[in-house]
């Protein structure tokens, strides 16, 4: 009678074992799939930015002081400022992603 | 001369078309590659200076791995994504000259490729062996300077980084030990300014009124003398740089002019009201102690931290004795051209007896010896028969004597004027061939004196070359 009560508790403990497992692999493969499409994000993102960035730089230059075009350009520049320091938490968070990982992992 | 010829490697469009319109505006050459075998192509003309490419390109470490592989002299700058930081680092760890993170201030980009590119003429300095030959080509000097002492280096390197900048510069040094040539190679390194005017004005050779007039420049009836309307030396510089020499002697009231044109690169004109605005590079010199000049409040304290932004200490000639034979190769290169004479070098103890000499005069005055010697010199070597007899006899010349010009220690008045003349005559002789006639012309006295002349200083025309 003892004998049973002993491996019934057993197999309990095997099966939260396995469960917990099964969350663990879930967990780390749901963050490695959201690391990898923030890497991606931030590299596709980040060169059209730069060159639109160098674009206006250069649209700059050809347009007079005070005129509305120019005010515009100025304006739009501040709209990649605000996208840069978005990619930039973007970063951030794929790190720390990545750091969690490597926790679970080792 | 540093090569300016980049090649953008990157497949991404927008990127190139970019980098192009930025880098062309920059008056560099510039290639586009987008495959991999059109970067290897390119790669192997071996003509860029600078490679700029993409890391989260498969390119990218293939660009440094054959550069580095090759032993290519171009240096390759990494575009890096923000979230391939680490990439970067390693891309340098492989032999980039640098990694910018996207996206990247066009400044960056620019001071990036230059620090690249001045790398160049730093490599070539280092990279500088003197050869056997005595004259020295115009490519060993640093945009002019002569020298291969660590204080040299440090001056060329301090030279480098701020060549670019806007920074005002403080030069400090003895009469002599070349101020003026520093502040032209500062000129020469500076990319933007180097096409652009170079302007030397001595404060302390006028007098105050025409130094103003000068700087500033005046209006068509300013004052009594001032016919027409004339640009002053910070307009001619305008866009290039400008050396006030002297600067510890420029009159008070200028010195609060000066400030305003250091804070705000505008002035106006004597006897105008319209302002102008400048872009000028200000390079200051002086052979004074200035801090004790403002400590006894005879130069503006305020003036004086303005200017003091970037200080470069020249040192003088018997600090850098291993600089020497160097000079003397360039020296004698010089002037036996302009004397037309064959120079082979130097005699082991005439070199001695120059290293025994105190130097008060600096370059200035070794400058002026071997231009004697060079004139004196009868079999191609300079000797030490050829050198003055204070240098020969190691007596140095008194303080505040620093021209370099009067060498010798005379008893008299009379003595010590004929030097010179005995020098000017042999000059002359020596511009027109020994030609006596011709000469005396020159002269300005009839052929007779000049014989009588030759006979009293012991001038014969076998000491023609």
């Amino acid at each position: 009678m003892v004998k049973s009560r002993i491996t019934f508790e057993a197999s309990q403990d095997e099966e939260k074992k396995l469960r917990k497992g099964k969350q663990e692999t879930k967990k780390i493969k749901k963050l490695a799939s959201m690391g990898k499409v923030t890497a991606g994000l931030l590299n596709r993102l980040d060169s059209p930015i730069d060159s639109i960035n160098r674009f206006i730089n250069l649209a700059l230059l050809t347009l007079d002081e005070g005129s509305q075009s120019r005010q515009f350009l100025l304006e739009s520049k501040q709209g990649i400022r605000e996208t840069t320091k978005i990619l930039r938490r973007l970063n951030g968070y794929a790190r720390r992603l990545e750091q969690e990982l490597r926790k679970i992992t080792d | 001369m540093p090569k300016r010829r980049i090649l953008i490697a990157n497949s991404d469009r927008l990127t190139q078309r970019s980098l192009y319109e930025l880098l062309c505006r920059h008056d560099y050459q510039v290639d586009i590659a987008s495959t991999s075998d059109e970067v290897s192509s390119s790669l192997d003309e071996n003509g860029y200076s600078v490679i700029l490419t993409d890391i989260s390109e498969k390119c990218g470490t293939e660009i440094i791995s054959k550069v580095s592989a090759q032993k290519l002299s171009s240096k390759v700058i990494i575009l890096s994504s923000i979230g391939t930081a680490e990439t970067a680092v390693n891309s340098i760890k492989m032999g980039a000259f640098d990694y910018l993170v996207k996206p990247v201030e066009d400044r960056k980009i620019i001071n990036s490729i230059e620090k690249a590119i001045a790398s160049f003429v730093m490599e070539d300095r280092h990279s500088y062996q003197p050869a056997g030959k005595k004259v020295r080509a115009k490519e060993d000097t640093y945009y002019g300077l002569v020298g291969k002492s660590q204080a040299m280096i440090d001056i060329y390197s301090i030279l480098e980084r701020i060549a670019n900048s806007k920074a005002t510069v403080l030069l400090r040094g003895e009469s002599g030990t070349g101020k003026r040539m520093v502040a032209r190679a500062l000129h020469m390194a500076d990319s933007k300014r180097r096409k652009k005017p170079f302007v030397e004005m001595s404060c302390g050779a006028l007098p105050r009124e025409i130094i103003e007039s000068e700087l500033f420049g005046h209006t068509k009836g300013a004052f009594t003398g001032a016919i027409s309307e004339r640009k002053g030396r910070f307009e001619t510089a305008n866009g290039g740089t400008i050396l006030l020499d002297d600067i510890d002697s420029l009159a008070p009231d200028l010195q609060v002019k000066l400030l305003r044109v250091l804070q705000h690169k505008e002035f106006e004109k004597v006897g105008d009201n319209n302002t102008i605005k400048v872009d000028v590079r200000i390079v200051v010199s002086t052979n004074q102690d200035i801090e004790k000049l403002v400590r006894e409040k005879k130069f503006r304290e305020d003036l004086y931290y303005r200017l003091n932004v970037i200080s470069i200490s020249i040192p003088p000639l018997n600090k850098r004795f291993e600089d020497l034979p160097d000079l003397l190769d360039h020296f004698t290169g010089i002037y036996s051209g302009e004397n037309h004479k064959k120079i082979k070098g130097i005699t082991a103890e005439a070199l001695s007896v120059l290293k025994n000499h105190r130097w008060p005069g600096n370059i200035r005055e070794l400058e002026n010896i071997i231009e004697r010697a060079v004139i004196l010199d009868v079999d191609g070597t300079i000797d030490t028969d050829d050198l003055p007899e204070m240098i020969q006899n190691g007596v140095n010349c008194v303080d505040g004597d620093t021209d370099g010009k009067v060498m010798k220690v005379f008893s008299s008045l009379r003595q010590a004027m004929q030097e010179p003349e005995k020098v000017h005559i042999l000059r002359v002789l020596s511009e027109t061939g020994w030609n006596k006639k011709k000469a005396a012309r020159k002269l300005g006295v009839n052929r007779t004196t000049l014989y009588n002349k030759m006979r009293k200083y012991n001038i014969t025309s076998n000491a023609k070359s």
